[in-house]
């Protein structure tokens, strides 16, 4: 009898042991599972070596043979003999690098990440935000665009036939370690997730509006107030296509319409992505260069995220050569260059998302007014899933103008306020088709005919050629708008205020081999006041552009070098305008020990955001309590307000004699500038001395600014990258600040060989137990450059090749 | 002797038996072995634990050698646990565990059924 009990115990626990290990307890991985050695994470530790294993590989589904050619970079360099192999390959070596990243992406757009993560309200409201806002809806849209063209189609299913051929390969030593960590495994890859992948991008860089906040500003303040301080184009703007430029288009005509706004106040508003996403790039053209080589230069601005957005692939097939970055995810190239030319975007910034007050007819919401009649609405009913939960059931309701993301089930103070988003990014739009033409582009032409597919998110193309062209184009889709139209938000009943037309796409603002020798853009306004059509953005970039062509204005016999040192280019333009004002204005009297030392250091500052130095720290602290204190009006904790614009601020403090806004309400004293820019220099001083207390670290840019390059999910703080040591900042040239900056910095000659040299903060390999996972980030900090090898064919032989894979 | 024996056939056996199947093997291995092999309870237990937890352990450090700690080192700071040496040291620990109690329940079903 004894026996048995002892059996019946010791089994028990054995088994319970057993089940306990196998599964997650909350945050905590299986313990059994994830710690053992020949399945668990330790699979996942890797060395240089773990590489070479998989030289031959029967994958099936492939039409001919491809050959992979990895270099000392673990760059692939793709041979393929067709179309439909060589995204097959580029899909297959993706998925072999970063699977876990694309799935996480593409289940971030589509609004299912509780269906990994399990019950957490942050996470329930942002799965239910990315299911309102219509990725989905606008992925779905794209698909049916993407399929319908016999190109993408057969680019967009063999990538995902390659993907799929990588995760059936799949077993449990080789499970990329967050699977392990979160304990689930990657679902099968479909195309309509490389849609959504570009819709996730749609949403970085297009999904950013200003409209609800200027409403409640405009409500707030008045409509004259209002027009003062936010002007549509700020004072002195170098726009992308420089002034004088001749419009050789007759315009469509807009109504002139007076605009209403409606009388709302919105208190909360959804969050949306940075604004500051952007970019640099330039093209200048051969009379600039030392050797009389067309050279383009590009960095893209983004999160700093690891594994990084980017994936540095070349790809060669019949009729393509071409290398840069692609995005896991997607087909085809994104930004490089190939045998005849090199292109690089920034975003453009453009308004493409409006929001309209919807009336409904009931509150069961199965009408709404528009154009004089009630109309049907079309309800969609979305099921969030979520891990050992059972699933969260969200209804958003559909009009003309896109899906109501504003109902009393979403944001519950609003109970009256429905407001539709109509959104570019809703388009079905194929700009895989504008890719994978421009990564076979051969000159100005080939180009333009490629980008004529390009629809959101709007982007500045700067474009070289070895034929000696150098060119930009704003392109995108753009709605027709009459002046004003889309600032605010408007009334969804009338019909006027519907998008109709859109500018065609030959009236899109371009410019060919300017005078100037050079092209340039980094998110500034692209045009002058000439340009006959209404554009707008609510922040428009106004400081890297103008510093990079006044360089690019200066230079003469370029090289590849000096492109380099640009893009690494520290000089704070802002500090330069705004520092001697705010130190005309500074009392100094009364100023003791640590103030004066800082003073000192910001007197004596040439204005570079160099890492070793204290002035950037000082001057960045007391610019953002100069600003909030001086703005306090725009402050509101009840009411999510706008605040003017740099620039537009700096002008005031210089130019306004009233000063009103210079009173700091909450006090019964009535401020002048000269207080204010004191009592925030005073709160600087202090915040710094606090800083220095708290984080036990040298008071420096560097120090202060902390760059970090973080893993895609918060949590695993363990395998991000902290305290990269380097210079420059928000609106500054080398745009890296603590958590976002150049998120890859390529420099291309066009001569009779393409040469090219690039960097990213990150690796190749997503795996945090690789050697190529963060290899690329101490490069990246010190601003150095890796030649990338552009390869003419499979057996070509040099030093910087690692090894050969041959799919079949 | 015969101590000996178990300890090596249990990390043996659960050596080639893990390449293919789930770790969970080690449990049955253990079990396996001790209602096979006739020792003491003690006996059981510690040639289950030493048996997987030496297997674990010594895979673990070798994994951790061959890539410097890269990972180790990443896992430690995720676990908030300090040093790569404590989860090499933990990696043997659970397998210990779990091949102990594994062996231990082997132990008393023999009894029981006088195997």
């Amino acid at each position: 009898m004894k026996n048995i009990i002892f059996t019946l115990l010791t089994l028990a626990i054995t088994i319970s042991l057993v089940i306990s290990l196998n599964v997650n307890l909350g945050p905590i991985p299986p313990l059994g599972k994830f710690f053992d050695p020949f399945s668990g994470f330790w699979q996942n530790a890797e060395t240089k070596n773990s590489y070479q294993n998989d030289s031959l590989l029967e994958t099936g589904g492939l039409e001919d043979k491809v050959t992979i050619v990895y270099d000392s970079l673990m760059i692939p360099h793709v041979f393929a003999q067709n179309d439909h192999d060589l995204f097959f390959a580029q899909g297959y070596v993706t998925a072999r690098h970063r699977l876990w990243q694309m799935e996480f992406q593409t289940h971030f757009a589509a609004g299912r990440l509780s269906e990994v993560f399990g019950e957490n309200p942050q996470i329930l409201r942002l799965d239910r935000l990315h299911r309102r806002i219509g990725l989905q809806y606008g992925a779905d849209n794209s698909l049916k665009t993407v399929a319908s063209n016999p190109l993408t189609r057969v680019a967009i299913e063999a990538y995902a036939k390659g993907v799929n051929a990588y995760i059936s390969s799949l077993n449990a030593k080789t499970l990329p370690i967050e699977y392990k960590l979160f304990n689930y495994k990657p679902e099968k890859w479909t195309p309509e997730k490389t849609t959504l992948l570009l819709k996730y991008m749609a949403n970085n860089l297009s999904g950013r509006d200003y409209d609800l906040e200027s409403t409640n500003t405009l409500n707030h303040i008045g409509k004259e107030a209002y027009d003062l301080l936010f002007p549509v184009r700020d004072r002195g703007i170098d726009p992308i296509i420089p002034s004088g430029a001749r419009w050789n288009f007759k315009p469509l005509k807009t109504t002139e319409d007076t605009l209403s706004v409606p009388k709302d106040l919105t208190g909360n508003i959804i969050e949306m992505p940075n604004p500051d996403n952007g970019s640099n790039n330039w093209a200048v053209a051969g009379k600039k260069t030392a050797n009389g080589n067309p050279i383009l230069a590009g960095d893209p601005h983004l999160g700093l995220n690891l594994p990084s957005i980017w994936f540095a692939i070349q790809l060669q097939s019949p009729g393509v050569n071409v290398m840069g970055v692609s995005l896991p995810g997607a087909m085809g190239m994104i930004i490089g260059f190939n045998d005849s030319i090199a292109w690089s975007p920034t975003n453009s910034r453009r308004d493409v998302r409006d929001w309209y007050k919807i009336k409904f007819r009931t509150s069961a919401k199965d009408e709404y007014y528009h154009a004089g009649q009630w109309k049907p609405t079309r309800k969609v009913i979305d099921t969030i899933g979520i891990r050992n939960h059972p699933p969260f059931i969200d209804t958003v309701i559909y009009t003309h103008h896109g899906p109501v993301v504003y109902d009393e089930r979403f944001m519950p103070d609003n109970k009256k306020q429905n407001y539709a988003l109509r959104w570019m990014a809703h388009e079905g739009s194929n700009e895989a088709l504008s890719f994978y033409l421009l990564n076979r582009a051969k000159n100005y032409r080939e180009f333009n005919e490629a980008l004529d597919h390009f629809v959101c998110p709007a982007q500045n193309f700067a474009f070289a050629c070895v034929n000696g062209d150098i060119a930009m184009r704003v392109q995108g889709k753009f709605p027709l708008k009459r002046w004003g139209q889309g600032k605010f938000l408007m009334d969804g009943t009338l019909s006027q205020n519907d998008w109709k037309e859109f500018i065609p796409q030959e009236h899109n603002a371009r410019v060919l081999n300017p005078e100037r020798g050079f092209v340039s853009s980094a998110n500034q306004f692209p045009v002058d006041s000439t340009y006959p059509y209404f554009v707008y953005d609510g922040n428009y970039e106004h400081y890297r552009n103008r510093r990079i062509n006044q360089r690019l204005g200066e230079m003469e016999d370029i090289t590849p070098k000096d492109m380099q040192a640009l893009q690494n280019d520290n000089f704070n333009l802002k500090a330069s305008e705004s520092l001697p004002v705010l130190l005309k204005h500074l009392d100094r009297s009364n100023l003791e020990a640590p103030a004066l030392g800082y003073l000192e250091s910001l007197e004596s500052w040439d204005f570079n955001n160099e890492p070793g130095l204290v002035a950037p720290a000082v001057f960045n602290l007391w610019w953002s309590q100069f600003f909030d204190r001086y703005w306090d009006e725009f402050n509101d904790d009840s009411l999510q307000l706008r605040s003017p614009s740099t620039p537009q601020t700096i002008y005031l403090i210089q130019n306004d004699t009233t000063q009103i806004y210079a009173d700091i309400q909450e006090t019964p004293e009535v401020e002048t500038l000269s207080d204010v820019v004191t009592l925030s220099y005073r709160a600087t001083v202090a915040e710094l001395e606090k800083w220095k207390l708290e984080s036990k670290r040298e008071l420096n840019w560097g120090n202060y600014k902390y760059t970090s390059i973080n893993h895609l999910v918060p949590q695993l703080a363990a395998f991000s990258e902290k305290g990269i040591i380097n210079g420059g900042g928000k609106n500054i040239v080398n745009a890296t600040s603590g958590r976002r900056g150049p998120s890859w910095r390529m420099v291309a000659e066009l001569g009779p060989q393409v040469k090219a040299w690039a960097i990213y903060p990150g690796g190749q390999s997503g795996n945090p137990g690789s050697p190529y996972y963060s290899n690329f980030i101490p490069t990246w900090g010190k601003g150095e450059y890796h030649r990338l090898l552009f390869m003419k064919n499979a057996d070509e032989k040099s030093d910087a090749l690692f090894y050969t894979q041959i799919l079949q | 002797m015969k101590f000996t024996l178990k300890v090596i056939l249990i990390a043996a056996v659960s050596f080639f038996l893990q390449q293919i199947l789930p770790w969970w093997i080690i449990a049955l291995v253990a079990f396996l072995v001790a209602i096979f092999i006739k020792s003491s309870g003690f006996s059981d237990f510690m040639a289950g634990f030493l048996g997987i937890g030496l297997l674990w352990l010594a895979m673990a450090w070798w994994i951790d050698m061959e890539t410097d700690s890269l990972l180790t080192q990443k896992i430690a700071a995720l676990l908030n646990v300090g040093k790569a040496y404590v989860i090499v040291s933990v990696t043997g620990l659970i397998g210990g565990i779990v091949g102990g109690f594994g062996a231990l329940s082997g132990h008393f079903m023999r009894k029981t059924f006088k195997l």
